[in-house]
């Protein structure tokens, strides 16, 4: 039996092709909008006057990197804390799920998750997140978007095992420090990736995620 | 940007105009001797039991208009035990039913004082516990530092002792002057500038503790500044009226310290000048709230 399922992702080896993002959408069936898994870009880098050609411009600190994020199955899950009806749940895998019978719609988990995982379905009227695929799991398969990465940057597997094998990393920017929820993700930070909480740059596609 | 939070903006108003006034019609009636419970002008004011009534009632069915799925709405007290929504919703309806049958044994003298005075000590705590809970909903949300902060359960507070206050003195001058009574010489003329008293110095606590609130998040981690700034760059028109309209409020609610009641024919001026302090305050406390909602940074994606 698995204690705490949880996502890796090697930020080393994403090339932001979004394969997994597509494939999330195309398993879950997602209307527009509303997207599990996203690839997020994050950057800096400006233009600094040449030190002797003071007209003239170069470049200075020029960096950018993919982080894909779907929900992080948290350990301490905030979602669920304020969930007024137990609609949204975490499993003894440590899946978190939302039963979309029960839930009312109110929108704080959204608001709550530092992840943006629970997203809203306009058409339904409740929320709906990433399950892990644990329909794919329970059949001796892998999430769709873990199946689909082309980089291989993706895996799935026991939070501890995971741990062992990659390391504790489990924030980079622009994700939030692990201290809020403690998320069930293993990352391999990229070599220009920033500490979360200490970034100097921004999400560079803004309008995707 | 799409706002979705209009229900919520309209509720949590409503739900402590309505508690801020059951608390100091309340106060009121236990500081008038049973005598004086009997006149024209204190059956009158029990019409404020049922307006908090009325109030309380609207903000909760107004609140439904935030849900998706409204239907599913008898489900949110489940999480009783690790959710502030569902301790929210809890008090919020055993205010309006303590609220109800206060209303209802105040309009028709059912029961005796006792017996009313214990549905007012219910009512009490359940309505304090009401603006308790729902500040406990956003202080609990530690990504949002607009939010985080035991600022939004003082701003909760206040905002309820303002608009209750104010409602009451509203009530008391609209029924003197339907009563054709002497305000400088009735013997309420103290609760009302009692009351007058306390809502201009709950206001002046309202504008401070919002000062301090915003100073609080420029001095704060990245997306509390960047909430800030939000404030003060993108809805900088609404935060100046915010702050001017509470302000204008006091001035016109004070006028009625000194110089209005004095004057007994300035009776149209009067109910002019409170109702206007009203709704100056009741704006300002809307767009408060409004930006409450609508200017939040969340840490995270």
């Amino acid at each position: 039996m698995v204690k705490q399922y949880a996502f890796y992702f090697d930020a080393s080896a994403c090339i932001g092709c979004k394969t997994c993002q597509i494939a999330c959408k195309d398993k879950k069936n997602n209307t527009p909008g509303v997207n599990f898994r996203r690839v997020v870009e994050y950057g800096d880098g400006g233009w600094v006057p040449h030190p002797v050609h003071k007209e003239l411009l170069m470049p200075s600190n020029f960096f950018a990197y993919y982080v894909s994020s779907a929900c992080m199955h948290c350990e301490e899950p905030i979602c669920v804390e304020v969930c007024p009806t137990g609609a949204m749940h975490k499993r003894e895998d440590g899946v978190v799920l939302v039963d979309e019978s029960k839930c009312v719609g109110c929108r704080l988990c959204e608001q709550a998750c530092p992840y943006g995982a629970p997203q809203f379905n306009e058409e339904s009227g409740v929320m709906t997140k990433c399950d892990l695929c644990i329909d794919f799991l329970e059949a001796g398969l892998q999430p769709a978007c873990v199946a689909s990465c082309p980089q291989r940057a993706l895996d799935i597997g026991e939070l501890e095992e995971l741990k062992k094998k990659y390391g504790d990393v489990n924030a980079i920017e622009p994700l939030p420090d692990g201290q809020y929820t403690k998320p069930a993700i293993v990352i391999t930070p990229h070599p220009d990736s920033q500490k979360s909480g200490e970034g100097t740059g921004k999400i560079l596609n803004p309008m995707e995620v | 940007m799409v706002f979705n939070d209009w229900p919520l903006v309209i509720f949590s108003i409503l739900a402590q105009l309505a508690v801020g006034t059951f608390v100091i019609l309340g106060v009121v009636r236990l500081m008038t001797d049973s005598e004086r419970r009997e006149t024209a002008f204190f059956r009158l004011l029990n019409r404020g039991w049922i307006g908090s009534f009325v109030v309380v009632s609207i903000a909760l069915l107004i609140s439904l208009l935030h849900l998706g799925s409204p239907l599913n709405a008898p489900l949110t007290v489940l999480n009783l035990g690790s959710a502030w929504l569902s301790r929210e919703v809890l008090f919020g309806l055993l205010f309006a039913l303590f609220a109800g049958l206060m209303a209802l044994f105040q309009w028709r003298q059912i029961s005796t004082q006792s017996i009313r005075d214990l549905l007012y000590g219910l009512g009490t705590v359940s309505g304090l516990g009401l603006i308790f809970s729902m500040s406990m909903i956003y202080r609990y949300v530690e990504t949002q530092p607009a939010w985080n902060t035991p600022y939004t359960t003082v701003m909760f507070f206040l905002t309820a002792g303002v608009l209750g206050s104010l409602t009451v003195i509203v009530l008391m001058i609209t029924n003197a002057l339907f009563l054709k009574e002497d305000l400088k010489e009735a013997w309420y003329g103290r609760f009302l500038q009692g009351t007058i008293m306390t809502s201009l110095i709950l206001i002046g606590l309202d504008v401070l503790v919002y000062f301090f609130y915003v100073l609080g998040l420029f001095n704060g981690i990245p997306e509390a500044q960047a909430t800030a700034q939000l404030l003060t760059n993108q809805f900088s028109i609404l935060f100046v009226l915010r702050i001017l309209f509470v302000l204008l409020g006091a001035v016109l609610g004070g006028l009625h310290l000194t110089r209005l009641m004095k004057t007994e024919k300035a009776k149209n001026l009067m109910v002019a000048t409170i109702f206007a302090a009203f709704l100056l305050v009741l704006t300002s406390e809307l767009i408060s709230r409004f930006l409450f909602y609508a200017a939040n940074v969340r840490i995270g994606i």
